[in-house]
């Protein structure tokens, strides 16, 4: 160890000493030992690495070429290997890394490729033997099949405004990526090939349609139409039960109510936690509608969650989501400490801010509990702690705290609010931890900053508040909770905590390194009763009377019970959610029920946030059944820009070589988002619930718009100027661990602008946008003209075309503002 | 009301005027007319003042110490551990006493205002605060007058730049430029963050304008030639996120893309002709990688190239959080003031090598001041504060308002203004503080209550430090 480490010294010495003199021929100064692994040399390192060997194409498609090569040599060790293209360098791997994967390359092609070794003194070995590699012919002169036509077209659900379509899926000597439906002989949907249905929805009533499907591979080629079938919707006075899809019904309908039944029966069983709705499915979602619920329900809508979705219910959904597995983060955090750990570079041997980062953004595009993943960066916005002050290196720590939010999301809001008070992490950010009872003789008082934001930030606010989140009035004026005498008050029952661990001793309370607890960064405080205080508490019209004996638990349940039991919580924190997942500027109906359900689950049960969720979710404000709210001026929400990268990734499924997405923070509001995950500026989260953007249009109708609260002329430029980049080469820290999107489906549509739009419009703005500026991105990218040949200028054409529908629509304001 | 809708209507003439030359139209003897005493003003006439907001709620009884030796006893008395011990004092010696034997001094980390205090570029006004009227011990504890959500971060911090609590639409400093915006040839350019969005830059009409720490952010798409290829791609950029839109959020979210549009261009070309390598704004080497310091550099450059930006009264805002110290108070806030003190001596010196350190006056905000009593490794939400003004036109080497006893009250000794635990209960208001500074701006006193609108109820408008 000691040898590795007066190595690592000298080489940062190198390092430092080529850094003050400008890179020259420092070595002649130093009498360098050229040789052998002399660790105790402080001398500049001016030996070159051995050239590396065996380097080969391991394969190649029409796109990429992948390269590997043998470990070299080199008296310090490698640092870096530089891989090169006709003479060119285009990347480069870490020491550990032997092979390379060069992308977006022309079909048909010949690359030379050299690799050289670089050590951390800048030498750089003599470049490798010259290897060549041809990429695959490019898929379009190579496929030229179309798939087969779908078969067995039918109408499996049908209603007086919809209609559910399925059928057998079509045959590709590659692979089917596309479907598409066509309504009375015009294009009216295309979605990726995962699940065969389709609900076409707002329809007339009484009307017959003939429809038709036909299939897209990735180059491409179109199936034949299907055989067309005449669905007729039912009367306007026919309603159709949402409990009875196997009744469906319709002229034509070669119904195989087998298929339909069973999708039904998957989605209502299985709803045992379900308290309220008694396993009725809901009703069916169709594409459009399954995509909207998505952005307001996860990181937002892949297109097979979609297809998934699709006549399905967001009720059942729910169910499957409650049910999930939870991803958790800190499991990240510790394999990458313990890679460092066992790695040779003693220099890194700690976890860092992008370690946490690199573990939401992983679980956000790829979690399978999205909607646990989503309600969990909801309460970390309420529940604010945060890198930005006196936990920039307690990363273990804010990832269990990330956790613990993920674990309470279905769980009950008073262990939540209890989980919350006693996290290590919370009383190093709000200072409760090791918080010392008053004392008379010096004046010292309990540090009220705990007590203050429990209160007004997490779970009753300043006024008190009608059940629909209204001020309760008196003489006109709104009536405080609380005066600073129960800040005053409360502040002593959070006196006396600290640091969990084996016992309670003075030297674990002042967190003693002796003593510590391996794990008392992410297990809860514990009450120490030599120091809580034992003089009287009153707050919220409680008193707890002086006491001879400490009791700091006793104290605390009695605190948080009485927080909990206050009426402002569920209309408190039940409009956050709302504000957070659906919209700014909720009715004070729809929050009245969310209120409700906060306060009884249908079984008595207060609290219960798998309630509240569902609440939130299924309230026919939240799901707008006729789409009418969405048209009003004041519904919605900006869509925050942490979700607004999330959801690009999800919509084209981006992917890193490694498998993990190593983002690092996007504080930056001049070329980033302006905002991070558990980086809030303070306790009060990037932007307040009650934010009204002053000199707005929102503002003068009295309106909260919190987004607004980040967003300004250099935000607005910065997301643009971001995503741009990332649209195109996506975005991370190192080559294997950037999210990328490949948009192969999207490709697969790039010479039918409309299409193509289409498809990205129901990703990303629940094919809502308005119709003017679909139309203006599909005449954008139509000016994109695609050549006949070369294949190269084909490819790069379409490309470019997609990138430019996907980009227009992650800046139009339909994306911008979730509705 | 006859009175102030009289203001109102006359107000909104003089807007009309200004507004309308914008729109092409500009009948702008009008504009000069309902201006008082700005027609004789010479063209290079400029002013600028500059709001320094110290987020969290500056611990004032740290910042400004008293120095002899019984009141500075009294001081550590009432916040043992958390006192600043007299070998990290320098004194600072105000023209006019606060009192027989008073003295006070700075902690030695805050030399550059120390040495702007005692050269007469900088003033201290004592505990002054957030108040509808003044406010006696009785009143307090009667909940009589106080202003709403006493002692609460957004609240007060709202309350500071806009009189009214979180919510509020309309600052002081906006409401300052929507009075003098006429005189600026592109009104964008009247208020100007260098932070973030604040509440008190805004107007009825002027609305902030956000800048970065290197000056405004262009759009790549509508600086470059093409995108993706496309050479229409920025064409339907701009329609796409500048269109008009009946919902409020997309209307609201476009304006703003529409100013960062519109602006940038000119910020840029602009400030290109003031690089931070200037002589006249260049940082200090120990400056060069603070970000506090490359947001003033901003204002400084922006100062500096005023009139390519048309700019002859303009308000700008920068701030620094950090100041909520509950915990480790001794270390965090001397590391947060020192970077204040040099910053803001930065500063100064640059307005003077541009010539304009009469015309640039920066005075300091905070949410609240904090206790006097200590929490054991802090202190907590209080309300009355001491503040800096530092520019060539402040009366400096001065304390004014009144320096309050640094002692927390008891039965026996009662602090007339301590409300509990050492939270004083200001002296001088936000509004005495802000009319005074609105008076140098050039607001006229019969627009004042348009600024401030409580400042009737203080019978000292103005206070001497400018």
């Amino acid at each position: 160890m000691t040898t590795i480490k007066n190595t690592s010294i000298a080489l940062l010495l190198t390092i430092l000493l080529l850094g003050c003199g400008g890179g020259g021929s420092g070595g002649d100064s130093a009498g360098d030992p050229s040789q052998g692994a002399s660790s105790s040399s402080g001398g500049v390192d001016t030996q070159a690495p051995v050239a590396p060997a065996s380097v080969k194409s391991e394969g190649s498609t029409a796109t990429s070429v992948t390269l590997s090569w043998k470990e070299t040599s080199d008296n310090r060790g490698v640092a870096a290997y530089v891989i090169y293209r006709n003479g060119q360098q285009i990347g480069e791997t870490s020491s550990l890394q032997l092979s390379f994967v060069d992308r977006n390359l022309q079909p048909a092609t010949t690359y030379n490729y050299q690799i050289k070794a670089r050590d951390a003194a800048g030498n750089v070995s003599d470049a490798s033997i010259e290897v060549q590699a041809l990429t695959q012919p490019s898929t379009t002169t190579k496929d030229t099949t179309a798939p087969t036509a779908p078969t067995n077209l039918a109408a499996t659900n049908v209603s007086n405004s919809t209609v559910t379509l399925r059928w057998t899926p079509s045959t590709d000597n590659v692979g089917v990526v596309l479907y598409e439906v066509t309504r009375n002989g015009v294009l009216v949907a295309s979605f990726s090939a995962g699940l065969n249905a389709f609900t076409n929805l707002n329809l007339l009533p009484g009307t017959a349609y003939s429809f038709a499907v036909r299939a897209r591979d990735a180059a491409g080629n179109l199936s034949p139409l299907s055989a067309a079938i005449s669905v007729s919707t039912l009367g306007s006075s026919g309603s159709s039960s949402s409990t009875s899809s196997s009744s469906s019904s319709g002229a034509g309908s070669s119904s195989s109510s087998s298929s339909s039944s069973s999708s039904s029966s998957s989605s209502s069983s299985s709803s045992s936690s379900s308290s309220s709705s008694g396993g009725v499915v809901g009703t069916p979602l169709t594409a459009p509608k399954a995509s909207r619920f998505l952005a307001q329900a996860s990181f937002g809508p892949k297109m097979s969650d979609i297809s998934a979705l699709t006549g399905s219910s967001a009720e059942s959904w729910l169910n499957q989501q409650f049910a999930k597995p939870q991803s958790l983060h800190v499991p990240t955090i510790d394999s990458l400490l313990k890679a460092r750990l066992a790695d040779a570079d003693t220099t890194n041997d700690r976890s860092y801010q992008d370690d946490f980062m690199q573990a939401f953004w992983t679980n956000a595009a790829k979690g399978d509990d999205q909607l646990r993943l989503r309600v969990a960066f909801a309460l970390s916005q309420i529940f604010v702690i945060s890198f930005d002050s006196g936990l920039d290196d307690s990363v273990r720590g804010v990832a269990a705290y990330y956790d613990m939010l993920g674990r309470n999301a279905f769980g009950n809001f008073r262990t939540l609010l209890e989980d919350v008070s006693l996290s290590p992490m919370m009383g190093v950010y709000l200072s409760h931890i090791r918080n010392l009872k008053e004392d008379p003789k010096t004046g010292r008082m309990p540090d009220e900053n705990y007590a203050r934001e429990i209160m007004q930030l997490f779970s009753i606010g300043l006024h008190q508040l009608n059940p629909d989140g209204t001020l309760v009035l008196s003489g006109g004026k709104p009536v405080e909770t609380y005066t600073n005498e129960d800040i005053t008050g409360l502040a002593k029952v959070f006196t006396g905590w600290s640091y969990g661990g084996a016992d309670k001793s003075d030297n674990r309370f002042y967190d003693n390194s002796t003593v510590r607890d391996p794990n008392s960064r992410i297990i809860p405080m514990q009450g120490y009763p030599k120091f809580h205080s034992i003089s009287e508490k009153s707050f919220l019209d409680v008193t707890i009377p002086a006491q001879t004996t400490a009791t700091p638990e006793a104290d605390l349940k009695l605190a948080l019970d009485t927080i909990f039991k206050h009426p402002n919580v569920g209309p408190f924190i039940g409009k956050q959610l709302i504000q957070r997942l659906v919209t700014s500027n909720p009715s004070p109906a729809y929050v009245s029920r969310v209120s409700a359900a906060f306060a009884n689950n249908g079984a008595g049960v207060r609290g219960d946030m798998k309630a509240v969720i569902r609440a939130v979710l299924l309230d026919p404000e939240a799901r707008d059944a006729n789409g009418a709210l969405a048209q009003t001026a004041t519904y919605g929400k900006i869509r925050e820009p942490v979700l607004r990268l999330a959801s690009w990734m999800r919509a084209f499924e981006a992917k890193s070589t490694s498998g993990v997405f190593r983002i690092g923070n996007t504080d930056n509001a001049a070329y980033q988002l302006g905002q991070s995950p558990m980086r809030s500026p303070s306790v009060f989260n990037y932007y307040r619930p009650g934010y009204v953007a002053p000199g707005s249009k929102s503002g003068t109708a009295g309106l909260f718009v919190p987004e607004l609260q980040i967003t300004h002329e250099t935000s607005v430029a910065g997301y643009l100027n971001f995503m741009q980049g990332v649209v195109a080469n996506g975005t991370g820290q190192n080559a294997n661990d950037k999210a990328v999107a490949s948009y192969t489906a999207e490709l697969a549509l790039a010479n039918s602008p409309a299409d193509l739009v289409a498809r990205i419009n129901l990703l990303l703005c629940n094919g809502a946008m308005r119709p003017a500026n679909v139309q203006t991105i599909v005449d954008a990218v139509t000016a994109i003209k695609i050549p006949a040949s070369p294949t190269s200028a084909v490819d790069s054409a379409k490309r470019n075309r997609v990138l430019l529908a996907v980009f227009l629509t992650l800046a139009s304001q339909d994306y911008i503002v979730q509705k | 009301m006859t009175i102030h809708n009289t203001a109102s209507r006359r107000e909104f003439l003089k807007r009309a005027a200004a507004f309308s030359v914008l729109g092409g139209a500009a009948p702008f003897a009008l504009n000069l007319a309902s201006v008082s005493a700005l027609a004789a003003e010479p063209a290079s006439d400029y002013k600028a003042l500059v709001c320094f907001f110290l987020f969290g709620g500056n611990d004032h009884n740290n910042m400004v110490v008293p120095f002899d030796a019984a009141s500075y006893a009294a001081y550590q008395a009432s916040r043992p551990g958390l006192e600043i011990a007299t070998p990290y004092l320098q004194e600072i010696v105000p023209g006019t006493s606060q009192g027989a034997g008073l003295r006070f001094a700075l902690p030695n980390y805050m030399s550059g205002l120390q040495g702007l205090f005692q050269s007469g570029k900088a003033a201290i006004l004592a505990n002054v605060g957030t108040l509808l009227a003044p406010v006696t011990l009785a009143d307090y504890k009667a909940r009589r007058n106080l202003p709403p959500k006493l002692f609460s971060h957004n609240d007060q911090t709202a309350t500071w730049q806009a009189f009214t609590p979180e919510g509020s639409k309309i600052g002081w400093g906006g409401r300052m430029g929507d009075l003098l915006a006429s005189m600026n040839t592109d009104t964008t350019f009247t208020a100007i963050s260098a932070s973030g969005n604040a509440v008190y830059l805004t107007g009825r009409n002027v609305l902030q304008y956000q800048v970065g720490a290197n000056g405004s952010t262009n759009i790549n798409a509508a600086v470059a030639s093409s995108l993706y290829g496309s050479t229409s791609g920025d064409d339907a950029l701009r329609l796409l996120t500048m269109q008009t839109s009946t919902n409020l959020l997309e209307a609201d979210h476009a304006a703003v893309v529409k100013r960062s549009y519109d602006a940038a261009a000119k910020v840029q070309a602009a400030l290109a002709t003031a690089p931070v390598t200037d002589v006249d704004v260049a940082l200090p080497t120990e400056l060069a990688n603070d970000n506090l310091a490359k947001q003033m550099q901003v204002i400084a450059r922006l100062i500096k190239v005023r009139s390519q930006l048309g700019a002859r009264r303009q308000v700008f805002f920068v701030g620094l959080g950090g100041f909520d110290t509950h915990d480790n108070e001794l270390t965090a806030q001397a590391t947060l003031l020192a970077r204040v003190s040099q910053v803001i001596d930065y500063f100064y010196k640059s307005t003077v090598a541009q010539g304009v350190a009469n015309q640039v006056t920066l005075f300091t905000g905070s949410d609240f001041g904090r206790t006097l009593a200590s929490n054991g490794k802090g202190s907590d939400h209080a309300w009355g504060a001491h503040h800096f003004i530092v520019g060539g036109a402040v009366k400096g080497k001065d304390i004014y308002g009144s320096f309050p006893q640094v002692r927390i009250g008891t039965t026996a000794n009662p602090n007339p203004l301590d409300t509990g635990s050492g939270r004083f209960i200001p002296t001088t208001s936000v509004d005495q503080y802000a009319a005074t500074l609105a008076r140098w701006f050039g607001v006229a006193d019969s627009d004042m209550a348009s600024v401030i609108p409580n400042i009737g109820n203080f019978s000292t408008r103005y206070l001497n430090f400018l």
